[in-house]
């Protein structure tokens, strides 16, 4: 069973993932995140002990490439910065972050 | 009508000049118009007279030995991005994006000659059923109106059943190309995982996704499929497995013996009457036609839709974090109700604490649907089954309701995980305080990045040179911008260096490896999550010696750098600009165990660790620019001397730590160390504890500040990158990359020591860079072959200025210098000592201040001796008399 989704936790899985949700936004989602999860939580039924977890069907490993420069895939400036709302010299711009991270 | 007919009658009505691409572009457009505002199956139509004269053209260039393709007119789900048509995937978080870059898929039909009429409608990121969940309006069923035409890709099934178009290119994460070919009665193949290439199919659940073809039969699938599967260099996911004929096999092979597997429990509860009918019905079309029907058994069934959103969802909201609104696109708050619904389950699904019950979990039953799958498909070859519980549902009726929105998927959902194939083909319709003066321990660990020099960066060909780029974001590619779409595939080199460094380290190598997942926001992070090691990084368990003891190395691993972010003041307003020509540089974090002791300890292991770096070539560690950066954690632990009994308790770490960050200097960071030792000191003996932070070093006030107070643990979701199948290492190839390690500073200092008899400072001097090393290493060899003083060699090199080396540039240079040395001019003891007594009698505070101890105050009695002489003489030998005359003179008690 799914441990009942507290608005806190709502709150706090929002910041991680980034959305601003309106206080209205948090009071509908909390119960739909419930009843999601609720449902999900069947799997708890089955017996996983000693089952190794699948990440990816490729069934592939070691797929790398060499260390040389691909100059037709590069972008050049005015590419890269043309979907950008904001934009300066050069740059993308953003509000000013803390100035250290 | 021209667009009822198969491909293969398209061109073969080319071939006969019965019609010409231009009819078929021309009826494409005649029906787009007549049913796209009905239907709304679009979000961007290719202009009609471009299409047009494009076709025109093709017909002019058509010939019989052109590709099935050529001139076939073709739509492609708005979940591509493409060059010469705005992206928006149906959201309008992306706005009007306009890629720099054509998918894969879409550049394989364009290379074959298709003509693109649009691009469709869909649900928003793929979230959904009934095409929906969009920013363009919900797609409407060409057979009802009043229904939906299935999702996501709704607007695909819609086009293809009302003849808008001869093929479209869908994407099926979990039921997104079958249920609506289920729904508007056309022809969907999901094809098995990595079949087609994914890069620039934007991302919905990276291991399940895949890229396939939408028609009106299982043979216009084929064709389709036969143009655009085989392998991506682009995409690391994709299969290297040959594409077989698949046109051929549909003609040549009967279909006689195949036997067709019927799970049990799919006809039980839920599935509608109909529903159920016609699947009865088609397995006995099946049985007319000579397939033998087998009853097998499906039994986890019901896990499907679990497994499927609880992986699908976790990747999600990884996939959808890089739509910050920085380089594209208009930011988070625009996503949709369903779409912020599922990057929260996502986000729920891999945080702390819930990892282990919902993500890790599903990837374990994950595993078991893979086996049950693979015991299904020995009992038969193809399992039949229905591609929805229900018909097309009202439109409006599922889009309220989360639960049942997903349950719809219910059939379908189930072959993504495990990654086979899956074709939907109609069948019919239906209606965490002390006394005063304890005595602390200073618990130091530290982290050390460094950017690898290889000449491309790490997940991408961009040139790696952020320094030397002539501007800003000019280094940049779709991969390390974080477009849209774009997969990254791991340099081998960086790989390699990082093995090389471990080991010289020596450390253990995780044979089996991955690259994963580290979530967090911040504009220098494209993607909203960077692509490092968590659990199994390349090296682990090494050692660096040092003076004050033996600093455990607990892990190096690969990572890729973020961009580097520059503040400054733009109309009079603070801003942050950001260059991405360093974003995706190969970097190496070597991490200690909590071992070091002291500033002065933490400054010599940081420096060993530079020369180690240096002298195996990997990087130039300029800690100036960035290219090498420190950081420490540090903490002080109340040392309980007077009770033997519980020294256990002293093992343990403190409960907080303050991380120094963002130092770019050895020096810098000894001295915030000392100052940081000092005020957490004062706070503990004070009885508080110092608070969880993140500091800086200020050099010019000497003293460290807050930079950023941890309110909590960080949560970053790691997971395996789905994107990067795994990387095992044979221990051959460990062994082949130890042997290119070359002779290490330790090892040259040691040999020097044993051999020549050179004490350790100096040679820790000789060795300190590999290039002065190897000059000063033939130097030794040619003194010590000419029974020359080998000792006396390497204290001329220490004793020099320390930008004296590099000056000189030749082993022959150096020998001169040094052959010019130690010829003396001849001269008597009883000589120096006048000299000696006169200086002594005119420095008497100076003598004083050596006879107290200050021993440092020597190298002035020599100089002013050497001075009055002026002569060359030996200056050991002063030395020697200088102490003598003072023990003589002025210790005499």
């Amino acid at each position: 069973m799914a441990d009942i989704i507290s608005k806190e936790t709502v709150e706090h899985v929002a910041r991680l993932a980034r959305l601003n949700l309106t206080p209205e936004q948090v009071a509908k989602i909390q119960p739909q995140l419930f009843t999601v999860l609720e449902y999900m939580s069947k799997i708890q039924k089955l017996e996983t002990d000693g089952i190794p977890e699948t990440a990816q069907v490729t069934g592939l490993e070691n797929v790398l490439r060499e260390d040389m420069v691909e100059e037709k895939r590069m972008l050049s400036q005015g590419q890269a910065l043309c979907n950008a709302r904001k934009v300066h010299d050069g740059f993308f711009v953003v509000d000013a972050v803390l100035k250290e991270f | 009508m021209l667009l009822d007919l198969s491909i293969r009658e398209l061109h073969e009505g080319f071939v006969q000049k019965k019609f010409s691409i231009v009819d078929v572009v021309s009826e494409c457009y005649a029906t787009v118009e007549k049913f796209q505002g009905k239907l709304n199956a679009f979000i961007s139509i290719v202009d009609r007279g471009t299409a047009l004269k494009e076709a025109r053209a093709k017909d002019i260039s058509f010939s019989e030995s052109s590709p099935l393709l050529y001139g076939i007119p073709f739509v492609l789900k708005d979940s591509y991005v493409s060059c010469a048509v705005r992206t928006t995937c149906a959201s309008r978080v992306l706005g009007d994006f306009t890629s720099p870059y054509n998918a894969t898929v879409l550049q394989k039909l364009l290379d074959k000659g298709a003509v693109l009429i649009g691009k469709m409608n869909m649900d928003a990121w793929g979230h959904g059923a009934t095409s929906e969940n969009t920013d363009f309006g919900s797609v409407h069923n060409p057979w009802n109106l009043d229904r939906v035409a299935g999702g996501s890709s709704g607007g695909c099934g819609a086009a293809i059943a009302s003849r808008m178009a001869a093929f479209a290119i869908g994407e099926d994460t979990g039921g997104s190309i079958r249920n609506p070919a289920a729904w508007c009665s056309i022809s969907g193949m999901k094809v098995s995982y990595g079949r087609v290439s994914r890069y620039g199919c934007i991302a919905y659940a990276s291991s399940f996704d895949t890229v396939g073809p939408m028609a009106k039969t299982a043979e216009d699938c084929a064709v389709v499929l036969q143009s655009i599967a085989g392998n991506d260099p682009y995409d690391a996911t994709s299969s290297p497995h040959s594409v077989p004929d698949y046109i051929s096999t549909l003609t040549s092979k009967s279909i006689k013996g195949v036997r067709i597997g019927v799970p049990k429990e799919l006809f039980g509860e839920g599935l509608g009457k109909e529903i159920r009918d016609a699947v009865l019905k088609t397995r006995d079309v099946f049985v007319n036609m000579g397939v033998e029907i087998k009853e097998v058994s499906m039994s986890l069934l019901d896990y499907g839709i679990p497994v499927y959103y609880l992986i699908g969802l976790s990747e999600t909201s990884s996939n959808l974090a890089r739509y910050d609104g920085v380089r594209y696109g208009n930011g988070r708050p625009y996503f949709s109700d369903e779409t912020m619904r599922r990057i929260m389950i996502g986000t729920h699904a891999l945080s702390t604490g819930y990892y282990d019950q919902y993500y890790r979990k599903a990837q374990r039953v994950r595993t078991m649907f893979i086996r049950e799958y693979e015991k299904m498909l020995s009992e038969c070859d193809v399992v039949l089954m229905p591609v929805t519980p229900t018909h097309a549902t009202k439109i409006g009726e599922l889009i309220s309701d989360p639960l049942q929105n997903l349950l719809v998927d219910v059939y379908t959902v189930s072959q993504n995980p495990v990654g086979i194939p899956s074709l939907a083909i109609p069948c019919g319709f239906s209606s965490d305080g002390l006394p005063i003066g304890m005595q602390y321990r200073t618990i130091i660990g530290i982290e050390t990045h460094a950017e690898l020099k290889t000449v491309s960066k790490m997940f991408c060909g961009c040139i790696n040179d952020p320094f030397h780029a002539p501007a800003p974001n000019t280094y940049t590619c779709p991969v390390c911008l974080g477009l849209p779409g774009a997969l990254p595939v791991p340099n081998k080199k960086a790989i390699e260096w990082t093995l090389k460094l471990g080991l010289a380290l020596g450390c253990k190598v995780n044979l089996f490896s991955k690259f994963d997942r580290k979530h967090y926001f911040y504009p220098d992070l494209p993607k909203g999550y960077q692509i490092s090691q968590y659990d199994l990084p390349f090296c682990f368990d090494g050692i660096l010696k040092t003076n004050e003891g033996d600093v455990r190395i607990r892990r190096v691993h690969l990572e890729e750098d973020t961009g580097k972010l520059i503040h400054d003041t733009v109309n009079s307003g603070q801003v942050t600009l950001i260059d991405f020509n360093r974003g995706g540089v190969p970097l190496v974090e070597i991490v200690t165990e909590p071992d070091i002791h002291s500033a002065t300890q933490a400054k010599e292991y940081t420096k060993k660790l530079r020369q180690i770096i240096r002298y195996l070539d990997i990087s130039d560690c300029d800690m100036e620019k960035g290219g090498m950066r420190l950081e420490a954690n540090i903490s002080l632990q109340e040392i309980k001397t007077q009770n033997a009994e519980i020294k256990d308790t002293d093992e343990t770490l403190p409960g907080y730590k303050v991380e120094l960050k963002n130092i770019n200097s050895f020096r810098f960071l000894e001295r915030g160390i000392v100052y940081e030792i000092e005020r957490q000191k004062q706070l503990l003996d004070k009885g508080e504890t110092p608070v969880q932070e993140t500091r800086g070093y200020n050099p010019s006030k000497d003293e460290t500040f807050t930079q950023r107070v941890k309110e909590s643990a960080e949560d970053y979701r790691y997971f395996p990158d789905p994107d990067i199948p795994p990387i095992r290492f044979k221990e051959e190839y460990i062994e082949s990359i130890r042997k290119t390690i070359p002779e290490l500073p330790q090892a040259i200092v040691e040999r020097w020591s044993r051999e020549y008899g050179i004490n350790s400072k100096a040679g820790e001097i000789l060795a300190e860079e590999p290039e002065k090393g190897k000059i000063y290493n033939e130097a030794i060899l040619d003194i010590h072959s000419r029974q020359e003083p080998t000792d006396k060699f390497a204290n001329f090199i220490a004793n020099q200025p320390t930008d004296w080396g590099s000056k000189v540039i030749s082993t022959e240079a150096i020998l001169t210098a040094f052959r010019k040395s130690i010829v003396v001019d001849e001269i008597q003891d009883s000589e120096i000592t006048v000299v000696i007594s006169v200086v002594l009698k005119t420095n008497q505070d100076i003598v004083r201040q050596y006879v107290s101890g200050k021993e440092q105050v020597l190298n002035f009695l020599i100089g002013s001796v050497m001075k009055e002489l002026k002569k060359k003489i030996d200056v050991s030998r002063v030395q020697k008399l200088i102490v003598e005359s003072i023990q003589k003179e002025y210790t005499a008690s």
